[in-house]
């Protein structure tokens, strides 16, 4: 059990509490990149969120500027920082040497050029954002999703199931990992980037078939 | 030979059914490439801008009841309150304006090598009923004229396609802009045929 997460909310648990208070319906950004696009998966991710019972608010196909892609990150230096030593991390987690492969262990060099290759990686062809809601969206998003690295990612995920993608395989190309499918980690995230994408858009709800059976 | 493009809205039946997803793999499976993408609710305008203003529309789509009525030995004179084809024809439009409001629209540009004939051939007969399995109306609908004249709506058949290469043309322009559609290479593309 959650022990923290309950402790952060007691209705945890208990979605018609939640709903009732309007906690729990949360909206969660989620962008499909341009590799899933060119394997033919933009199907196969609309699936598995329509299934779960999520409902798709927008959608859109669009390729951004360098300057649109770079500004979907927080893009601070603490941030550029906080990417560097995620790379460290997960070289560590796979037993490789950063600074034989990378050539620095400097968190900040690091980060910096994880954010340069990202910004290459997102500009490989168009891409799809979209937005979900649901109760627990963004939980439930990022679980189908998966560990952000596909080689770490359980089967039955998307990231798992669709893709054999790791750090070792991706520096040795000079690439970052190619995380196919994006999803917002937190509430506050979710509500940066729905508004950077979607600027003042009004999200009308609509009617699912799973609506009258589990929200009403 | 052309690339064509068609015009591919996934109809509110198809949106509040859960059924995207599946839908779009399909046309992703054949190998079609979807060069746009938009999810959005529309107005009157757009839906009157997509299916033709013109006689011959609303004659098409009139007699497509007529023949049916026929078949059946129904009276077309007690739902459309005329046998007139265009008459009836004008009164479906109208059914589709509502309809096509009551959720948001899923559009997709799709290009390829007979793209046209493709779509419409995954897309099966337009009337759900009678389209085969295997095709996406055959498999996840089962409406009939009968019944959606009966009841005062449009047929329920989750998905258009467009009819021919300049319906496909004329209808992307109708709900895309020229900077809203990308070329790009597909992964497959070099495998099915000469690039």
């Amino acid at each position: 059990m959650d022990l923290h997460g309950y402790l952060r909310n007691p209705f945890r648990g208990n979605p018609l509490l939640k709903i009732r208070e309007n906690q729990s319906v949360e909206k969660t950004l989620i962008i499909i990149k341009p590799d899933a696009i060119k394997r033919g998966l933009v199907g196969t991710v609309i699936t598995v969120f329509e299934n779960v019972g999520l409902k798709l608010l927008a959608a859109k196909m669009l390729k951004p500027s360098k300057d649109v892609i770079k500004n979907h990150y927080p893009g601070s230096s603490s941030w550029i920082r906080e990417m560097g030593e995620k790379t460290i991390a997960s070289f560590k987690q796979s037993g490789a040497d950063v600074k034989k492969k990378m050539g620095t262990d400097d968190p900040a060099k690091l980060g910096q050029f994880v954010y340069d290759r990202l910004i290459k990686y997102w500009s490989e062809g168009p891409i799809i954002v979209m937005v979900w809601q649901g109760p627990d969206a963004i939980q439930i998003a990022r679980k189908l999703r998966g560990h952000t690295i596909p080689l770490l990612a359980q089967s039955g995920t998307l990231h798992g199931n669709y893709s054999f993608d790791s750090s070792t395989l991706s520096s040795s190309l000079d690439r970052v990992v190619k995380t196919f499918v994006h999803a917002s980690g937190d509430v506050e995230e979710a509500e940066r980037e729905i508004k950077y994408w979607f600027p003042k858009t009004e999200f009308k709800n609509y009617e699912r078939e799973v609506d009258s059976l589990y929200l009403k | 030979m052309k690339k064509q493009h068609t015009l591919l809205m996934i109809k509110p039946d198809g949106v509040q059914r859960g059924l995207i997803g599946k839908i779009v793999s399909r046309f992703e499976q054949v190998g079609l490439k979807i060069i746009g993408l938009k999810f959005e609710w529309t107005i009157k305008e757009k839906i009157v801008a997509h299916y033709p203003e013109t006689d011959a529309w609303f004659k098409k789509v009139g007699e497509r009841t007529l023949t049916n009525y026929k078949k059946k030995g129904l009276d077309a004179k007690k739902v459309f309150k005329t046998d007139d084809a265009v008459q009836i024809g004008r009164t479906v439009k109208k059914w589709l304006i509502n309809y096509l409001q009551q959720s948001p629209l899923f559009i997709i540009a799709l290009e390829g090598y007979e793209c046209i004939e493709v779509c419409r051939k995954l897309c099966g007969n337009t009337i759900p009923v009678l389209a085969a399995p295997g095709t996406i109306r055959g498999d996840f609908s089962y409406d009939t004229i009968d019944l959606a004249n009966e009841q005062s709506r449009p047929i329920r058949n989750i998905i258009h396609a467009s009819d021919t290469v300049d319906d496909g043309e004329k209808e992307i322009n109708v709900w895309f802009k020229p900077e809203e559609l990308f070329n790009y290479e597909t992964g497959e593309e070099k495998f099915m045929y000469k690039l």
